[in-house]
């Protein structure tokens, strides 16, 4: 629902707008204290997303932690793993596909063993017997990565509503992965809609309680949350693209 | 006789090369002095913590070189005073917030030591912390060679550099605030008293 609407619109909003290219870091410290380069670069974005930062940690603090505290109470730990691992496998078919489209052969059979192995023995995934028994990891490749693999550069950074960092190169490649999923061509419009939507929350709410002292920490250390955010966010994606 | 030339000269290089000037201790030596310091932050004697050594821990980092390279182009704005504040706030932050923190999760953790790569003054050592929970994390500690010593001062966590990430706050601070704000924000999380 949120790709089809929200996301087409404010792609289209940035692509009109150039974005500042992150900044290298130096490759010692002694080359940057002589060069004693300026690592913060203002964005004409930052308006919106600091705004957008600031919704959603609003929406996060009263809805979502909450929510997964209470959650957590009801559904313990290993539960939630299966939850997790159970959606993990749903999402074969963007991790299949941009697997064959970065010429990563190895990593797109292993998308296709994996899910073979964990629908069936692994109880439609709720357990990774690929991965425990077989030693199959999960090529974890999306269209933003496929993108930035071609050479494509992440653009304007990015605050998206409910959905936090990104780049406008990485929101284009959330909306293609979206496409991929199937439900929307088997299920007709409303089903799919509420289908979609209810997967979408549960799949949330399972993460955001299994990640809730990783938030807290990093509240703990930071003394710039939107900065720390896009900085951890930008290395993060840079590092997975040569990877 | 020409045999017991050579032999001698060998030893002589020997004997040279041992008096020479003296090696730094390798990367991977100091990584690993740098980590038991800071796992025996965990140790207690009752309920009083034992065994943590700041002085050592700090011994090994090149904190004063850090806190420069994380002001970048506002360092030398700082003044004499300024600079020693910040430096010794950064070390103060480290020692309430990131040492006990870094040694619950180390002692967590099998620590297996990879390769380490030499260029010039810099250096890095790569690791793996396992876990059979939580699986494997690759961490990579970058190290400067200061006066013969080899010093971390900066740790990449799954490919993030932490020192990279803190200097883009310490940065975006600076430019959009200013040097007070950014002291009353690293006190603030020496009085942390959780998320709001």
């Amino acid at each position: 629902m949120l790709s089809r609407i929200v996301l087409p619109s404010l792609v289209l909003l940035v692509c009109l707008t150039p974005g500042p290219t992150p900044a290298q870091l130096g490759d010692g410290l002694e080359d940057s204290l002589d060069a004693s380069a300026q690592v913060y670069e203002t964005s004409r974005l930052e308006t919106f997303n600091e705004a957008m930062f600031d919704v959603n940690l609003w929406l996060d603090e009263k809805v979502m932690r909450p929510v997964a505290r209470g959650y957590e109470r009801v559904l313990p730990a290993g539960a939630r793993l299966g939850v997790q691992r159970f959606f993990l496998n749903l999402g074969v078919l963007p991790r299949f596909a941009n697997s064959l489209l970065q010429f990563k052969f190895n990593g797109a059979a292993r998308e296709v063993s994996r899910f073979m192995v964990n629908t069936t023995v692994g109880g439609l995934g709720f357990f990774d017997v690929a991965k425990t028994q077989f030693g199959l990891q999960e090529s974890n490749e999306d269209f933003g990565q496929t993108l930035g693999s071609y050479g494509l550069e992440g653009g304007a950074y990015l605050v998206l509503p409910f959905l936090g960092p990104s780049t406008v190169r990485d929101a284009v490649g959330f909306v293609v992965d979206g496409a991929m999923d199937p439900k929307q061509y088997i299920l007709p419009g409303t089903h799919n809609l509420a289908v979609s939507t209810g997967t979408t929350v549960t799949n949330a709410v399972n993460d955001r309680s299994l990640n809730l002292e990783l938030f807290e920490q990093v509240d703990r250390f930071s003394l710039d949350l939107y900065s720390a955010a896009q900085d951890f966010y930008l290395q993060r994606r840079e590092q997975q693209i040569e990877e | 006789m020409p045999y017991r030339r050579h032999a001698l000269c060998f030893a002589l290089g020997l004997a040279l090369a041992w008096a020479g000037p003296a090696q730094a201790e390798t990367p991977t030596h100091m990584t690993r002095q740098l980590l038991e310091s800071i796992i025996a932050c965990t140790e207690t004697n009752g309920a009083q913590p034992s065994g943590c050594d700041v002085e050592k821990i700090e011994d090994h980092l090149a904190l004063a070189q850090l806190a420069r390279w994380l002001m970048g182009p506002h360092w030398q704005d700082l003044g004499q005073d300024k600079q020693d504040d910040f430096v010794a706030l950064l070390a103060h932050l480290l020692r309430d917030v990131a040492y006990p923190r870094a040694a619950a999760f180390l002692s967590s953790h099998q620590i297996v030591y990879g390769h380490n790569r030499v260029e010039g003054k810099e250096a890095s050592v790569e690791t793996s912390l396992v876990n059979a929970e939580e699986g494997q994390v690759a961490i990579t500690y970058r190290l400067h060679l200061i006066d013969d010593r080899w010093k971390v001062w900066d740790v990449h966590l799954d490919g993030v550099s932490m020192a990279g990430n803190l200097r883009k706050q310490v940065q975006s601070i600076m430019a959009r605030t200013s040097y007070e704000e950014l002291v009353r924000r690293m006190k603030d999380k020496l009085t942390w008293d959780g998320p709001g």
